[in-house]
């Protein structure tokens, strides 16, 4: 088991954070550019069978971290560094989301599978935020556990719909979004 | 003297070591030197926001996972600055910031290429790679450059299914305001399915590293194999790809959603197995080209 079933990550909405960085001129409407990126993870035995990966990330000058742990072995293995990030993301989410909807992270699965020859991690998730969930996936090449691999899949599943919603809030996608 | 084709393949195998590595983290220059007797040796000037043992591993994650190279660590020298970005940019200029003899004659550089040196701790101590360019909305190269992170996007997908079998495919992708496209047909086999369309977008996508990179070392992209994928939640393709760069192969993955059929999931599989490695290459060629155009 992982130390929480609660794979659903969820942004409260939440007062304008103060000392929000300003937008760069030019770009009064666009609260944030919403770059996200790695800063690093760690991973470690915390007990006997039991892993726990921590990730970094940053957004605007801001680090944000994320925790998970579960068990050393097969299939929960997979998701402790997936879960992880997504976790740092949600503290991204928490200070930077703008919008008053209540954007959702779903990790529904991380699978090994083989294609072709290669071992592939898959990393699926479910996004949501006031519109329809949409399906988030990403996938890694798969040499003996890789938390980093994982890790980098989640991010890339995740990153452009998570800068999207930093940027852009829940705002409708008629009225704001760039064409 | 004319340089020869391995120079001239040399120096943008270089500058998109340099480029990528400049993105990183607390770096604010990199210089790499190909030495054929000592082997390639990197030099980096960084900022202190991060210890030296991690800049030095997060240059070495880079170079691995963005372009396949493998440097070892008593090649690579770390100057860190007590300045910051901006007041290193400042004093050295940018051009003087691209060369680490003019960041040595600065006095507040120290030399901390040894790691018991005392390090400003992180928050996360033991990582293994600092940073790398995971796409979002651009501001992902380092200041001074002038040019974007590229990436390649579907700009049009058609799909004719034929009464008798078969199928043809249509993908044009594009590169900021730049289009290429091509077509492919197919016999209609679920293979067929999740291959032709991620073979036409490597065609396309070979189109746009030739035309950006003008002499630039050959790239070759191959499909390996795909996958569909089903989940109760899910209905995924998975595609493995490989860039073959002067021989080093180096394997790449992607997956996407096939709620928009197969086909174009194969596409955006494709896309985005090559995604960093592309933006990397395009970014490079670009910055090469507005150097040249001036």
């Amino acid at each position: 088991m992982l130390d929480s079933d609660e794979s659903t990550v969820v942004s409260q909405p939440k007062e304008v954070p103060t000392g929000r960085p300003q937008p760069p001129p030019g770009k009064d409407d666009v609260p944030y550019d919403g770059t996200i990126r790695l800063v690093g993870h760690r991973v470690r035995e915390v007990q006997d069978g039991l892993v726990q990966v921590e990730a970094q990330i940053t957004c605007e000058g801001r680090m944000f971290n994320g925790a998970a742990s579960g068990p050393l072995g097969p299939p929960d293995r997979l998701r402790v560094p997936a879960l992880a990030t997504l976790r740092a993301l949600d503290a991204c989410l928490q200070i930077f989301y703008l919008g008053v909807s209540e954007p959702k992270l779903v990790l529904d699965s991380v699978v090994e599978v083989s294609v072709g020859d290669f071992p592939v991690a898959v990393v699926m998730i479910t996004a949501s935020e006031k519109a329809s969930p949409t399906p988030l996936v990403a996938a890694c090449p798969l040499v003996g556990m890789s938390d980093l691999a994982i890790i980098l899949a989640t991010l890339q599943a995740t990153t452009r719909t998570v800068s999207h919603w930093l940027t852009w809030g829940d705002r409708s996608e008629e009225q704001d979004r760039p064409q | 003297m004319s340089p020869t084709d391995d120079q001239i393949e040399d120096g943008e195998v270089i500058e998109r070591v340099e480029l990528l590595l400049g993105s990183l983290t607390a770096v604010v220059s990199a210089r790499v030197i190909l030495d054929k007797e000592k082997g390639p040796q990197v030099h980096i000037m960084a900022t202190s926001e991060m210890p030296v043992s991690e800049v030095s591993r997060a240059v070495m994650s880079a170079l691995t996972w963005g372009l396949g190279f493998q440097v070892p660590s008593d090649h690579i020298t770390v100057v860190q600055s007590r300045l910051s970005r901006d007041e290193l940019h400042d004093l050295l200029g940018p051009e003087a910031a691209d060369g680490l003899a003019a960041a040595a004659t600065a006095a507040a550089v120290e030399e901390t290429a040894s790691d018991d040196s005392e390090e400003p701790k992180a928050a996360v101590p033991d990582t293994g790679l600092v940073e790398f360019s995971l796409g979002g909305s651009g501001d992902e190269v380092p200041p001074g450059t002038g040019f974007e992170q590229r990436r390649l996007e579907l700009h049009d997908f058609q799909l004719h299914k034929n009464p008798q079998g078969g199928f043809a495919v249509s993908v044009r992708l594009s590169d900021n305001d730049r289009t290429m496209g091509a077509q492919r047909e197919a016999a209609g086999t679920e293979e067929d399915s999740l291959e032709v369309p991620a073979n036409a977008a490597l065609g396309v996508i070979e189109e746009f590293l030739r035309a950006g990179s003008g002499d630039g070392p050959n790239i070759v992209l191959r499909f390996l194999a795909a996958r569909r994928l089903r989940h109760p939640r899910h209905d995924v393709v998975v595609v493995v790809v490989e860039a073959v760069v002067r021989g080093r192969r180096i394997p790449m993955t992607g997956a996407a959603s096939a709620r928009d059929g197969v086909e174009r999931a194969s596409i955006l599989a494709t896309l985005q197995a090559t995604n960093a490695f592309v933006a990397g290459t395009l970014t490079a060629a670009a910055a090469a080209n507005g150097v040249s155009a001036e």
